[in-house]
């Protein structure tokens, strides 16, 4: 079975201290003003005692069935082998129809370039057997990478545990990002 | 209530090449119709050249759209993507719109063969029905936009594209042939079923999708009925493009009014395209929306530091 790059997302770790943040733009050289990896701040919700915060972490899902991919006229969006969702920027002509058909508005437009860019699980550091900066750089160990698709990978078995989510499922996108609620 | 976030990817140019698709479109069936159905061709002719020249005009602002304007040749790469079907559809349409055009052309050899531009007329009247079901179907199928995402979209842009393009028909007939000229008649006769249905489709989509449940599809409703569109809907969607001309079309008025009734149909046809790309409103993931409501406007002075 062919490797399906995933990751799961402990919300019960997360601080919200943005380092994995820091790390992407600096190392994607991400424009100002775009965030491929965006760390939410939900809450504080709640009435006391029983109020609470947690932090959401959006890179881009790698989704199986990625609207974008689907609808890229062009084939600048496509899906590589181990499922990273890459975007090809030589081929990328602007349409800009990826960014509507994102559910997670994980795609941004690059004025300069006059392309679309995102989070690509920093696929070159993969291909180097490194881990993507957002997972190397947390200092909660709050992210698990690897073959969702294998059984014996730890992000499967936390996967299968029975209590990650998928963010959306009703869209049909099959994300490889999961994540663990905070409780 | 969920959190919605506005996006608006795509701009004017996108707005008026959805019109004038439409248009275009709408007008091809209305023309090529009264040919090949009622055998009033000679009357309805000048909107055969007009039709395939409005959607030409549509896809070249699609191009000024484009980042690689002359990189435009790859959206016909893809088998499958709507915009690469699309693109095929407005090329085929208006290769076979001109063709149909030239039939009525005398100095063309073929202008006396009737079934020749019959045939371009049936093929002409596929494709345009199909462009004015694509450009509903461009937004209808985007799952991430829920106002869209619905069978009323492309229903409502066909009867868009139909009561405009019968109303661009009535135009070129009244400066042609004139305003009592027994077509012009017909064609503010069909204008009122057309203008009926189009209301019926527009507030249906719009006031169930309002009705329903929270989420992006209500909360994008919301915006046009009683949010900061609802003045451009009720008042240039519903009224200004369909309440108006209806009662002047039912009344049979002529002159200056008919006139500013067929121009406010189109005005109600580009409006209708503008407001819907405004109120396709996203699910905001949670903590998205003030996350976003934090950031500096636009013009603020700190994305001029981008290197």
């Amino acid at each position: 079975m062919p490797t399906r790059w995933g990751m799961v997302i402990d919300l019960r770790r997360c601080v919200g201290c943005h380092a994995c943040t820091v790390a992407c733009q600096e190392g994607n050289a991400v424009p100002l003003g775009q965030f491929w990896n965006l760390v939410l701040t939900v809450g504080p919700a709640g009435v006391y005692p029983n109020v609470g915060l947690y932090h959401l972490a959006r890179p881009c899902m790698q989704c199986a069935e990625a609207p974008c991919v689907k609808g890229c006229p062009t084939g600048a969006s496509h899906r590589r082998a181990d499922g990273i969702v890459r975007i090809d920027a030589a081929k990328c002509v602007g349409c800009k129809y990826c960014l509507v058909a994102c559910p997670y508005g994980a795609r941004y437009w690059n004025e300069r370039a006059g392309v679309v860019q995102k989070c690509e699980f920093c696929y070159e550091r993969l291909d180097r057997g490194e881990l993507p900066l957002c997972v190397s750089t947390c200092p909660q160990k709050a992210r698990l990478f690897g073959d969702v698709g294998d059984p014996s990978s730890e992000v499967f078995a936390r996967i299968h545990a029975g209590h990650a989510v998928a963010l959306f499922p009703e869209q049909g996108t099959e994300p490889s990002v999961y994540y663990i609620p905070p409780g | 209530m969920r959190d919605i976030v506005e996006e608006h990817h795509w701009g004017v140019t996108v707005t008026v090449y959805l019109f004038l698709a439409g248009l275009g479109a709408g007008l091809f069936l209305v023309v090529a119709g009264a040919d090949v159905l009622a055998g009033l061709g000679d009357g309805v002719c000048w909107g055969a050249f007009l039709s395939p020249l409005l959607v030409a005009a549509g896809a070249a602002l699609l191009l000024l759209e484009l980042s690689k304007p002359l990189a435009f040749w790859r959206v016909f790469t893809s088998r499958s993507a709507p915009m690469a079907i699309g693109a095929r559809l407005l090329a085929l349409f208006t290769l076979a719109g001109l063709a149909y055009a030239s039939c009525w052309v005398a100095a063309c050899p073929w202008s006396t063969s009737l079934w020749l531009r019959q045939g371009l007329a049936w093929a002409g009247m596929v494709l345009a029905l199909a462009v004015a079901i694509y450009t509903g179907v461009l937004l209808g199928r985007q799952e991430a936009r829920p106002l869209w995402n619905s069978p009323g979209m492309p229903v409502t842009f066909v009867l868009s594209a139909l009561s405009s393009g019968t109303a661009a028909a009535w135009m070129t007939v009244a400066a042609t042939r004139g305003e009592s000229d027994p077509l012009a008649r017909i064609l503010v006769a069909v204008s009122v079923p057309m203008l009926t249905l189009y209301l019926v489709a527009v507030l249906s989509h719009v006031l169930m999708a309002y009705s329903s449940k929270g989420g992006a599809r209500a909360r994008g409703a919301e915006l046009l009925v009683r949010g900061r569109l609802a003045g451009l809907f009720w008042g240039g969607v519903v009224g200004l493009g369909g309440v108006g001309p209806l009662v002047v079309a039912l009344f049979a008025a002529e002159g200056a009014l008919a006139w500013l009734a067929a121009v406010c149909v189109l005005a109600g046809a580009l409006l209708l395209r503008h407001s819907y790309l405004s109120a396709g409103v996203r699910q905001g993931l949670p903590g998205e929306a003030r996350f976003l409501s934090t950031l500096p406007g636009p013009d603020a002075p700190i994305w001029r530091s981008d290197l």
